[in-house]
């Protein structure tokens, strides 16, 4: 019995010490479910993959292609204005602000690549902040149109997404720039499952099953 | 060394076991990982195929009926592979609640340790001389890394902690339980269990610190480079405890 106590003791000391230390040390990885709490613009989700899109395009060194693809953040972004913008004025402004930096960062007459990789980091960390990307009382969270999570605000098990994204795949056929994409973005998905990070898993699968299904 | 000891089926637990057990439970993840998601084998035919590989190596353990490195080891890696994906299982296929899963694993392991030591009157790591008492052993390690899975899941889902804090934390428990056995006389085969379930976590995040890209955290090796490494390692230090071994026997007779 007491070598129980002793154990229990020389285990809960250092999760204690650590719990005390933690908040200190490491800074909070932003994270979906950390997401889920606080104030509401509505779905973020697929501005979020529009921009992780854009990301990995510039990062390829396409700067071109990186401007036509965020064409298509200022759609949605403009398309959802009278829809956003009442629910968080504040929000709504800072991200306005983001992207508007993005875009002009992509459309110099001469893009500059690291700031392009800045301005783009910085609206998708604003896009996953926690105050932004809250989705009120749980429910299915949709990336691109598609279910990621089940009705309790879970991430669906990634295993499943990317079965599903090799079943949809093996029936369609695809434009090369678009299988280029989808083979990155499933390449994304199975790395991210592999570390059991569900979440960002299946948004590059819903995003590639999106492109897929398109 | 005596004579007794030669017979054990298990290794004595030295710093190289704990070297080599951390890796193997890093090799033994990606192995799972890659089999299941990157060539989409999915998790049930995964499960099947493992716990297959996993009966013909405990069957090539339990033949030696002495401990030989690469027998014991490969088990070890196999039962990893195999004790992880049954959380997997639970958790993705049946939607069993990491909560549940961690409570129930420890159950089983209390219940593993009672019949054992109902049967045998010893919970002894040092005395594996028969095939009932090896079969106690490896039930006892299966459920480990079962709990040890279910544990860290647990931990890195509800506090969303990095790769990085993860391992700290982890570590400092396997540090803390070092500490009691070598100063404050814990238990040596407490400890030893103990010691057993929490490296199992601290295996794992050392893994995905290492593989995983800067964006999310690690230091992106990748899982090629990080498991061959790893296996490379694993390797080395099995044939040095096999040449070791094969040594000290030469010096007794």
């Amino acid at each position: 019995m007491k070598q129980f106590l002793l154990a229990i003791c020389l285990i809960a000391l250092p999760v204690g010490l650590f719990a005390g230390g933690e908040r200190w040390l490491f800074p909070q990885i932003p994270d979906l479910a950390v997401a889920e709490a606080g104030p509401s613009l509505g779905d973020l989700g697929a501005l979020m993959m529009i921009t992780a899109d854009t990301e990995t395009i510039a990062l390829k060194g396409d700067l071109s292609a990186a401007a036509a693809r965020i064409k298509d953040l200022e759609t949605a972004w403009d398309d959802a204005e009278m829809q956003m913008q009442p629910l968080n004025p504040t929000e709504w402004g800072v991200l306005d602000g983001l992207i508007d930096d993005s875009l002009s960062a992509l459309r110099a007459a001469k893009p500059d690549a690291a700031g392009v990789a800045k301005s783009l980091a910085a609206l998708q960390a604003e896009l996953e902040n926690p105050g932004a990307t809250a989705i009120a009382g749980g429910g299915i969270q949709m990336v691109e149109g598609i279910a990621v999570t089940d009705g309790g605000g879970h991430a669906l098990p990634c295993e499943t997404m990317i079965a599903d994204l090799r079943a949809a795949l093996a029936g369609g056929a695809l434009t090369d720039a678009d299988a280029a994409a989808v083979t990155a973005l499933e390449d994304k998905a199975l790395e991210r499952c592999n570390a059991d990070d569900d979440s960002h898993a299946d948004a590059f699968s819903a995003a590639a099953l999106a492109l897929v299904s398109k | 060394m005596q004579d007794r000891t030669a017979f054990n089926r298990v290794p004595q637990v030295t710093v190289d076991f704990w070297v080599i057990k951390l890796m193997a439970v890093t090799m033994g993840e990606t192995a799972a990982d890659y089999l299941a998601v990157n060539m989409g084998l999915g998790l049930s035919a995964t499960s099947l195929i493992m716990s297959g590989v996993l009966i013909v190596a405990l069957a090539l353990q339990f033949a030696q009926k002495r401990y030989r490195p690469w027998a014991y080891w490969l088990a070890v890696v196999l039962v990893s592979v195999v004790g992880t994906l049954i959380t997997d299982n639970l958790v993705d296929n049946f939607g069993v609640p990491l909560m549940t899963t961690t409570i129930a694993f420890t159950a089983l392991l209390a219940l593993t340790f009672a019949v054992w030591f109902a049967a045998e009157r010893t919970l002894s790591i040092h005395s594996i001389f028969t095939t009932r008492r090896e079969g106690f052993y490896w039930l006892a390690i299966l459920f480990t890394f079962a709990l040890g899975t279910a544990a860290g899941d647990l931990v890195a889902e509800q506090f969303a902690l990095g790769y990085l804090a993860t391992g700290i934390l982890f570590g400092m428990i396997l540090l803390s339980l070092t500490i009691g056995y070598f100063a404050l006389g814990l238990d040596p085969v407490l400890g030893f269990w103990l010691a057993y379930i929490f490296t199992r976590p601290l295996g794992a995040s050392m893994g995905d610190l290492l593989s995983q890209p800067g964006e999310f955290g690690g230091f992106g090796l990748g899982t090629v480079i990080t498991s061959a490494v790893f296996l490379g390692t694993i390797a080395v230090i099995v044939l040095y405890m096999t040449v070791q071994q094969n040594s000290a026997k030469q010096m007794q007779g």
